[in-house]
């Protein structure tokens, strides 16, 4: 028998509401047997653990201004559905900070980089840190001006950016055309914030003789590190 | 009516207990209704479909073998969660941060993580601080793990090449990263100052 908020009617004979009373006890006895540690135990009422089936919910749920709200639903991001996904929701908002963990990156290029991987990670705090590893980067146009872009660009399982703070860029000698590791690349960022997609930096090349200024980039080849912090 | 745990009592009549105890069980499911899959859900009755923390004045206190998460008055003003291992001495807010150009953010593991960025006039090579903004909320390292420096650009020409690297010298101090600069001018002729430049800063420690 199922609970049952319609028992103990007026007329009812005990001999009727005995085995509605008793079916409603081992409903509440099933109930609290999930997650919850049971009746009778030492740390009755404690949480074993916490299950959280995804609801698919059509909106966020409400917390009160003092109250901190946590729950799983599905995240759809750049095209892609990820399912179960945690969400820390601060007091008194609708808002929610999915909490999906970190990607591998998908595999994809974009002339003249090719990013592999790229990835992301949001904390509980709804700070998001990104990264990226760039096995192949290539400045191919002799310029006075070495200011470039990197941008994130949108991919399906990595989060982007509303608003980026904090980014560093590192670079990756590698062994590919020769003389390569002998002309280091220095990368120097000067603005993170214009655009949630795109560090600007300065990309300065050793290039002999010592002391060209501006260094006049010509075709290398490397890698590099990106790292950045944001919401 | 509210529950009522002390019902029956020995001599009251079934008319009298029959509305008390039906009264129990309409409570009982209100309870169990908020955040939880209800009874007879196929869904998993007794799962957590949402899981709401009012705010505790009061901290518990888990056993050595236990952990506890609750919610409770934040660095950020906000009801925040917190996290205890009960085989550690000290609890910490898990889900705080600063959303900011300078700022930071617990993690689940305790760790702090600040970040933060400046302009250096001076024409030496230092040793600066690069000293952790007290300004909105902060939660300031007690112990400070791990610092990095980067040099920027030129904050007022981004075409300048800076010619400098920054290397730390000393995070001991958890107010700030200390730091000092090297510094390659054109002719390759080191200690020629240029400024200004930018830093960018990060580091890991212990709230």
């Amino acid at each position: 028998m199922a609970y049952n908020t319609n028992i103990l009617n007026r007329l009812d004979a005990l001999e009727d509401s005995q085995p509605e009373l008793l079916a409603n006890f081992a409903a509440i006895a099933t109930l609290l047997g999930q997650d919850h540690v049971n009746f009778n135990v030492a740390d009755a009422g404690k949480h074993n653990k916490l299950t959280m089936p995804e609801k698919n919910k059509a909106s966020i749920p409400n917390t009160n201004a003092t109250d901190y709200g946590m729950f799983v639903s599905n995240l759809p991001l750049n095209g892609a559905l990820f399912p179960n996904i945690l969400n820390f929701q601060s007091s008194g908002t609708t808002s929610a900070q999915s909490f999906p963990g970190s990607f591998s990156g998908a595999h994809y290029t974009q002339a003249p980089f090719i990013i592999d991987p790229v990835g992301s990670m949001r904390l509980p705090s709804g700070i998001l840190i990104k990264w990226a590893n760039y096995t192949r980067f290539q400045l191919l146009s002799p310029t006075d001006d070495a200011r470039m872009e990197f941008n994130w660009g949108q991919k399906n399982n990595v989060e982007d950016f509303v608003q980026q703070y904090w980014a560093l860029i590192t670079p990756i000698a590698t062994n590919g055309a020769a003389g390569d590791q002998d002309n280091p690349v220095v990368f120097t960022v000067y603005d993170v914030t214009t655009s949630p997609y795109i560090i600007k930096l300065l990309c300065f090349l050793k290039n002999p003789p010592l002391g060209s200024f501006p260094s006049p980039v010509k075709t290398y080849e490397g890698g590099l590190f990106v790292l950045a912090i944001g919401v | 009516m509210a529950y009522n745990n002390a019902i029956p009592q020995g001599g009251d009549r079934i008319r009298v207990s029959r509305p008390q105890i039906l009264e129990n069980f309409i409570q009982i499911k209100n309870l169990v209704d908020v955040n939880h899959v209800t009874f007879g859900d196929a869904a998993g009755q007794g799962k957590h479909k949402f899981i709401t923390f009012p705010r505790q004045a009061v901290a518990p206190v888990p056993a050595a073998t236990e952990v506890a998460i609750w919610g409770a008055l934040g660095t950020t003003g906000n009801t925040e969660l917190f996290f205890r291992n009960g085989a550690l001495p000290s609890a910490w807010e898990m889900t705080s941060a600063n959303k900011n150009i300078s700022g930071w953010t617990m993690t689940p593991a305790g760790i702090l993580i600040k970040w933060t960025s400046a302009i250096i006039n001076s024409a030496a090579g230092g040793p600066f601080d690069a000293i952790w903004p007290a300004t909105g909320t902060d939660i300031p390292f007690a112990t400070q793990l791990w610092g990095l420096v980067q040099i920027g650009a030129d904050p007022g020409n981004t075409a300048k090449d800076v010619n400098a690297v920054a290397y730390v010298t000393d995070i001991s101090n958890p107010a700030h990263v200390t730091f000092r600069v090297w510094r390659r001018n054109l002719a390759s002729v080191p200690g020629t100052n240029q400024n200004p430049f930018s830093i960018w800063v990060l580091a890991f420690g212990l709230p």
